[in-house]
């Protein structure tokens, strides 16, 4: 009976050890000679995991070794990026970094931040989603500009959106600044709950995507006012756009790929290739416009001129409300 | 009076006095958002203070000692020390280690300090190690560090 | 559109699929086995097989995924009647009936019952979600901001009466809701108690709270109280399936705790654990057999594995209907529909009424299938009595560790495991017991963050949650439920004695 079970726990062993075996010898050669490992700041199922996902199974086709995604999430993806940043930069281990990066950067309150400009060294920017105003289905106003002096008339209006910790906040905020209203924001604990405050009738409008507010759009339960894209979405086309309407109103949430900083040029050569390659193949681009993302893609240059037009932004923004950190004051 | 009960009520004084202290910092009043966020903390550390005075004068002078204190045998006292310690050890190897050293170290000294044979603990310990690290990486696959 | 009648036949086509069927037998065993081993639980399971289920289609996905939830909420109930330690959180209630019962050497009987029960429970919650979901839909609809604020406050008011000691009860309760504020303030954005790590910036994850306090805790005050050598138990598993005379005797219990669960189960972050505790608390303030609840009472069990079962199907009510998560599992469940194109919600009934159709009945066969292997495998759950304790242990801290780690993949989350761990052992030493804790926990966020944007919303006026009719009646409710024990015990035969004379 021992001596079964002692056979067993050999072979047990001796399998461990050649799997590991196994995977030390491949570690020569040019990169990437093993598996490359991204941090995912949000958890398993959601937006930014089920995308960062794909783009991974199109990255792994082009390096020809495995892409594996990791969940860790926390802290608005801060806990990924705080793990990613004291890696070591030979591109082995990459992380997905948000908008609300720039906005933990410059916000009062916040303990604890990485600064994207210093410290990450950026792939490819690989999606950017538009922010739309939802309201009643029954609502007197159709587009922006009706809200906008609906807004006008009638003062303390409530509108939904995530905490100030959040991107969508600062979108209402950009939009009051923008067209001089004064709005009440409510703190919700996600687009889904906001979206059916709006259905519900404890909310005048919140700010959803339009593929958020698809299912109770198509209900008449609620209806997109508009979204803030440059051009209508492909799988939306019957959502205007607030440019189209006059207003010339412009926010994306986006999503990038980066390492830390001092990744050498010839592996993050391969990598931008890795991250472009996939970005335009058919099946992320399939996927992306069944879904409803945005899609964007901007190289290391471009997307380091956006970075920082991005920095700016939240800076002002956070300046004006007068929640931006002591030391920028 | 009952010594344990009173020793309880003094701690949760203790505590919400220790945790005023690291709440000072929060803003009570938010101008935009109605209620600040140190309201609801400040709420239940005034519920903590009150409910652990009530305990304690309740214990002290309405509660007469007529159970007697439960017999602690302290033979089992050194053990339970040494297993805490362990989880801690057990903790940090975890994150530096990985899964499978510090599983296995921490199966075997647990179960040897907990007096399972040491022959069979370490043979038990390399079963279950190998069999979780089968399952949870290679089935499911789990990042373990 | 999908009809009435067709709710149940449409997606049969869809479900009558080797894979389909295979991978929900698949399910249901791993659920009740992950549910029944102290450490791992439901969340966990769905967060490490999500990435799985990314490959397949979607009735291949949903019939892992959908059977897996179910039969998790059970096999909790089996690591809370045998070990005191429930699988998962909504099995907390379980163990205050159910591991006297064991203990009694009912440990048979407490299964059977719990088994039955929570099928009983689920199947009820699972009819309801196929035929009348667009009905409660509108409902859930209605019920906003004050409505979330009342059901948390009619759960932080049963809390006291399922500690025995009611003082120390609230003193635990207390300390719950305020560990609950730890992290960012989801209304201000003001980071508490946080002290610079980011990993606190999310709060504590509620996974390593309490598989610390029930798992960690409940083990180091074993090895205190001194191990039992050798066999543990050598109890016979028998009363398996309970007498029909017996079952009808739970009939008013169970019926109660369904119409609790289903009600608590779907409003939007409340989800099972909250309807277990809800329906305990009304068992124990209500039912017939109150007094002995806590000492090992059926009643206990029914009315806690009735109503968290009856959560299941209610919680997956917002999910499809409107797009709304209850909870941390249907979150996961979330992100799997919208990964396979199906943005749930009024909409997806009428594109899809099919795949739809093939949901509900992969929930009803999900909780057929638990039932069935539940009755057949319990024996050899029981087995785990049998392994003497100084090797049980040691394995389920490991299993404890991972199950902490494999939800976030935080080495963060092991450290609170430990601290929990302690904590719920010092909790064990002065008698105070950790369920109100651990519901404090959970019921805080959505008591502070409701009432602040409720007055928000209302301007500062604190009488809209009586107004709300709603919310009123909930919090009438919940305030008479408080004051009730003063009322209870009054003694009315003197008063009787008084006006009538004496006999």
């Amino acid at each position: 009976m021992r001596k079964i079970f002692l056979l067993i726990l050999m072979s047990f062993l001796l399998f461990t050890f050649l799997f590991v075996n196994a995977q030390e010898l491949k570690a020569q050669g040019n990169f990437p000679t093993k598996e490359i490992t991204i941090l995912c700041g949000f958890s398993a199922g959601g937006g930014t995991d089920v995308l960062t996902r794909k783009l991974a199974q199109n990255m792994e086709i082009f390096l020809g070794e495995p892409v594996l995604v990791v969940n860790r999430p926390g802290g608005g993806g801060l806990v990924s990026m705080k793990e990613l940043v004291v890696e070591k930069p030979d591109g082995y281990t990459l992380g997905v970094l948000l908008g609300n990066q720039f906005l933990q950067k410059y916000l009062a309150d916040e303990v604890s931040w990485i600064d994207p400009l210093e410290e990450v060294t950026l792939i490819g920017v690989f999606n950017a989603d538009a922010w739309g105003i939802a309201v009643q289905a029954d609502a007197p106003y159709d587009t922006l500009p009706e809200f906008i002096d609906y807004v006008k008339e009638n003062p303390n209006i409530k509108v939904g959106a995530g905490s100030p910790g959040s991107v969508y906040y600062w979108a209402w905020e950009a939009l009051m600044d923008m067209v001089d209203i004064q709005l009440n924001i409510v703190p919700y604990e996600g687009t889904s709950l906001a979206l059916k405050a709006v259905a519900g009738g404890e909310l005048t409008a919140c700010g959803a995507g339009a593929p958020e507010a698809d299912s109770l759009v198509r209900s008449d339960l609620v209806k997109m006012l508009g979204i803030s894209a440059e051009n209508r979405l492909a799988a939306y086309p019957d959502v205007p756009t607030f440019m189209e309407q006059g207003v010339d109103f412009v926010w994306n949430t986006w999503r990038s790929i980066v390492g830390p900083a001092g990744i050498p040029e010839e592996v993050s050569n391969i990598l931008v290739d890795a991250v472009r390659e996939a970005f335009y193949s058919e099946d992320y681009q399939n996927f992306v416009d069944t879904q409803g993302f945005g899609a964007l893609y901007l190289g290391p240059e471009d997307g380091m001129d956006f970075y920082r037009s991005q920095d700016t932004l939240f800076k002002s923004l956070m300046k004006n409300a007068g929640k931006i950190r002591e030391e920028y004051k | 009076m009952r010594i344990r009960e009173v020793i309880t009520g003094f701690c949760t004084i203790l505590i919400a006095g220790f945790l005023w202290l690291l709440s000072r910092n929060i803003p009570l009043q938010d101008l935009k958002a109605g209620l600040g966020p140190a309201f609801f903390p400040y709420l239940l550390l005034i519920a903590l203070t009150v409910l652990g005075i009530i305990y304690l004068i309740f214990n002290l002078f309405f509660i007469k000692d007529i159970h007697k204190e439960r017999k602690v045998n302290h033979r089992y006292y050194w053990v339970t020390i040494a297993i805490s310690g362990l989880l801690i050890v057990y903790a940090i190897l975890f994150k530096y280690a990985g899964f499978i050293i510090s599983t296995f170290l921490f199966l075997v000294f647990s179960m040897i300090i907990l007096k399972v044979k040491w022959l069979s603990a370490i043979f038990i310990s390399i079963l279950a190690t190998s069999g979780l690290y089968l399952i949870f990486i290679t089935v499911f696959k789990v990042p373990l560090p | 559109m999908l009809e009435l009648s067709d709710s149940l036949t449409l997606g049969l086509p869809l479900v009558m699929n080797a894979s389909v069927l295979i991978l929900a037998v698949l399910g249901s065993l791993l659920g009740i086995l992950i549910g029944a081993i102290p450490g791992l639980s439901g969340t966990m399971a769905m967060a490490i097989l999500i990435p799985l289920t990314y490959s397949m289609n979607p009735q291949q996905a949903f019939s892992l995924l959908l059977t897996t939830y179910v039969a998790a909420c059970y096999g909790g109930s089996l690591g809370a009647i045998l070990l005191n330690m429930p699988g998962t959180g909504a099995a907390i209630m379980t163990t205050l009936d159910g591991y006297p019962m064991c203990k009694r050497g009912e440990a048979g009987k407490a299964i059977g019952i719990c088994c039955i029960f929570s099928f009983f429970g689920g199947f009820i919650s699972a009819l309801f979600l196929a035929f009348f979901s667009p009905i409660l839909a509108r409902w859930a609809l209605e019920l906003g901001t004050y409505e979330y604020f009342a059901v948390a406050i009619l759960g932080l008011a049963v809390i006291s009466y399922i500690s025995p000691d009611i003082l120390k009860g609230l003193i635990a309760a207390a300390f719950g809701l305020w560990l609950s504020s730890i992290g960012t303030d989801s209304i201000s954005s003001f980071p508490r108690y946080i002290f610079g790590k980011p990993e606190l910036m999310s709060g504590l994850s509620f996974i390593p709270v309490m598989i610390g306090l029930f798992g960690i805790g409940e083990i180091l005050s074993s090895i205190d109280k001194g191990l039992s050598r050798g066999k543990y138990s050598s109890q016979k598993i028998t009363g398996l399936i309970p007498k029909l005379s017996f079952l009808l005797t739970q009939v008013s219990t169970a019926i109660r705790s369904v119409i609790i669960g289903i009600f608590i189960g779907i409003i939007p972050a409340s989800g099972p654990t909250i309807a277990s505790v809800v329906s305990y608390g009304m068992e124990k303030r209500i039912g017939r057999k109150r007094d002995i609840m806590g000492t090992g009472a059926p009643e206990g069990l029914v009315a806690a594995e009735t109503a968290n079962n009856a959560g299941t199907g209610a919680a997956i009510v917002p999910l499809i209907t409107l797009g709304i998560p209850g909870d941390a599992v249907t979150a996961v469940l979330l992100g799997a529909l919208l990964l396979h194109g199906l943005r749930p919600g009024p909409a997806l009934f009428i594109d899809k009424p099919d795949v739809v159709s093939s949901f509900f009945i992969l929930l009803l066969l999900g909780n057929f299938l638990f039932l069935i292997f539940g009755l057949l495998g319990s024996r050899f759950f029981v087995l785990a009595l049998r392994v003497p304790q100084h090797i049980l242990f040691p394995i389920v801290v490991a299993f404890c560790f991972i199950g902490s780690y494999a939800v976030n993949n935080s080495t963060f989350d092991i450290i609170i495991l430990i601290v929990f761990g302690f904590i719920g052992y010092i909790m064990k030493k002065i008698d105070m017991s950790a369920a109100p804790l651990v519901l404090g926990f959970v019921l805080g966020p959505i008591v502070e963050s409701n009432l602040r944007r409720a007055l928000v919303l209302s301007d500062g006026n604190i009488l809209v949650f009586f107004t709300r009719p709603i919310s009123g009646v909930i919090i009438v409710l919940s305030i008479l439920l408080l004051l009730s024990p003063a009322i209870l015990r009054f003694d009315y035969s003197k008063l009787k004695r008084r006006i009538v004379g004496n006999k």
